[in-house]
């Protein structure tokens, strides 16, 4: 099957998140009412401005908590940082995806939070 | 216990007594002075014993008549020599004279071919035997070396170089464990307080001065991936540094050994494909 740019996923980098685009959001994601996509150490968040939904699913670390892990943008939307500059996001279902490092001494994988 | 302190005394009076009985041997009358020259005589005047002066006799006549650069007196150089200008040699006349070669008797006191006849032949080797020995030789000589401390040392070497990367490759399966020696792990905890502290506040003097990192890949998007070899053996540590491209701030992120490319390095950061992470440009911030 060709794969016409045009038909391929947005992609957005917003300092340590990725938005993927993807097609639908799973039936098992849960609808949160906040407009904060993720937190950083400082305070900073990366925050959502315009029509929108935000979905959650169950942490890895910790089932009890559900951290945001889709949106749906109505229109476009504006994705905004303290420190990184705004993000125009146009209409579409996304996946928040974090930033990971290695740790070659460990040999794992961690998330990377700014 | 004391015995031997006196046999050793008593023997060396045995050996002083019977070198001292061998300088006092006389020789009779009836005995030549030398039995190597038996024609000399002891010189009365001078009590040395050394050839004597005869007149001369008729064969030494027709010698000297053959030979001009004689004389008429003739010293007697003993039995079996002849005087040949002022030095005795052996006499080969009659050997010669046997031979038939007459003609040049007088050129042939010391025929040159004769000198080695009574020299024994050498006892032949057989070439078999040679080959034998040199192959034991040069065998022995290849055991030794093999089992030298040089060749013990890096088989030893050699050994747990193997069992240090057949270590560490079984621990990359683990997540979690890394088993290093100490200086090693002294080398990482060095490292990671640099990290920690220089690397996230200045990352190109953490690069270039404190770790010594080594470039390996650069990307038109300003990502470069740079290599540590020197602080855990058999590893190598991969980090890439990337600028954000909202602040421009430099980071730098270590990514798995495996990747060779800055912008893969990348990629792996976001979990995308290098052909994904290539989309993102222009949709960053």
């Amino acid at each position: 099957m060709i794969s016409w740019p045009w038909n391929k996923p947005k992609l957005y980098r917003h300092g340590d998140l990725l938005i993927r685009q993807v097609d639908e959001i799973p039936e098992s994601a849960k609808q949160l009412s906040t407009d904060i996509i993720a937190h950083g150490e400082n305070g900073n968040t990366h925050k959502l401005h315009g029509s929108h939904q935000v979905y959650g699913t169950h942490s890895s670390q910790n089932y009890r908590i559900i951290e945001p892990t889709y949106f749906q943008a109505k229109e476009e939307v504006s994705l905004k940082h303290q420190e990184h500059n705004t993000l125009k996001i146009s209409k579409g279902n996304y996946v928040i995806v974090h930033e990971r490092e290695y740790n070659p001494f460990k040999n794992i994988q961690e998330e990377v939070i700014d | 216990m004391f015995s031997h302190f006196f046999v050793f005394p008593i023997l060396f009076l045995v050996m002083i007594s019977g070198a001292s009985l061998n300088s006092a041997e006389a020789r009779s009358d009836s005995e030549p002075c030398s039995y190597l020259h038996k024609s000399w005589q002891i010189n009365p005047s001078t009590g040395i014993c050394g050839p004597t002066i005869v007149h001369k006799s008729s064969s030494a006549q027709n010698y000297a008549m053959n030979n001009p650069t004689n004389t008429f007196q003739q010293i007697s150089c003993g039995e079996g020599t002849i005087l040949k200008g002022n030095s005795c040699v052996i006499d080969f006349r009659h050997e010669i004279s046997a031979q038939g070669q007459t003609d040049s008797i007088n050129d042939a006191f010391l025929p040159i071919t004769n000198l080695f006849n009574n020299i024994p032949d050498f006892p032949k080797i057989d070439p078999v035997q040679i080959g034998f020995f040199a192959a034991i030789f040069i065998a022995s000589i290849f055991i030794g070396r093999q089992f030298s401390r040089k060749k013990r040392i890096s088989r030893r070497n050699r050994r747990f170089i193997k069992f240090t990367r057949t270590r560490n490759s079984n621990v990359q399966d683990e997540p979690g464990i890394l088993r290093v020696t100490p200086e090693e792990y002294r080398r990482m905890q060095e490292f990671e307080r640099n990290f920690t502290t220089v690397g996230k506040s200045d990352p190109e003097y953490f690069l270039h001065v404190t770790s010594g990192a080594k470039l390996i890949d650069a990307s038109r998007r300003g990502n470069e991936l740079y290599s540590i070899d020197t602080i855990i053996r058999g590893i190598s540590l991969r980090l890439v540094k990337y600028r954000d491209p909202s602040t421009g701030q430099l980071y730098v992120s270590f990514v798995p050994s495996h990747i060779n490319k800055a912008d893969h390095g990348m990629a792996w950061k976001f979990h995308q494909t290098p052909r994904e992470y290539s989309r993102t440009k222009g949709n960053e911030a």
